[in-house]
């Protein structure tokens, strides 16, 4: 298989893979609140653990195991192009929901830890379904 | 008035007998680039471009060119 096929493949993986993982982060958004007891400290790291992964693989388009020639040609100019306006409506969603929690706060307290979640939940996965979406409709144009 | 990059890149593409992934290959990028490219569902950078008609042994102008949109 050359490259250019290995690199097809593993982008189309690739597109699927995070759409999937977007909507299972929001879905565990749910089950992941803190009640201070040892499970539920448990699931904050494992989140913070995920969190952190989900955005190094939007930062750098994740499959480190691959081949570099591999790696280049999955990331290339249009990858890159999505990337960019993903992270950008991950921005504008973020945003959006700490201007929501500002105007919320006043009817009833977040916890800091809370709201932090909460916006980084929204804004990754908002990007990884941005990002997901834009590769399918690449790959299908 | 909105512009828009239109790109001969498929028929010059069909005159040299190369798929996609020649192309792709040729130039150094995934065959989705050029897919998207052809497609007009990506605008390619001024490098690329020029990557691209060198490969089809153009001239960029030849290949890429400007148009109107059309309204509505």
């Amino acid at each position: 298989m050359t490259e250019i096929e290995q690199a097809e493949r593993s982008g189309r993986i690739r597109a699927r893979v995070v759409i999937a993982s977007a909507a299972i982060f929001l879905a565990t958004f749910a089950f992941s609140q803190d009640g201070g007891r040892s499970v539920d400290i448990v699931r904050m790291l494992a989140w913070a653990i995920w969190s952190a992964t989900l955005l190094l693989i939007l930062a750098g388009g994740g499959d480190w195991a691959r081949p570099m020639g591999v790696r280049r040609l999955m990331n290339d100019e249009v990858t890159r192009a999505n990337r960019q306006s993903s992270l950008a409506v991950g921005f504008w969603v973020a945003m959006g929901t700490a201007a929501f929690l500002f105007v919320a706060d006043r009817y009833e307290p977040f916890p800091a830890q809370e709201a932090a979640r909460m916006i980084l939940t929204f804004g990754i996965a908002a990007a990884l379904l941005r990002f997901g979406l834009l590769e399918r409709r690449a790959y299908s144009a | 008035m909105s512009e828009r990059l239109a790109n001969s890149l498929k028929d010059e593409r069909a005159r040299l007998n190369l798929t996609q992934a020649d192309l792709a290959a040729l130039v150094g990028v995934s065959r989705k680039t050029i897919n998207t490219v052809e497609n007009g569902v990506f605008v390619p950078s001024a490098l690329l471009a020029l990557k691209l008609a060198a490969a089809l042994g153009k001239p960029v102008e030849a290949v890429f060119r400007v148009e109107d949109g059309a309204p509505g």
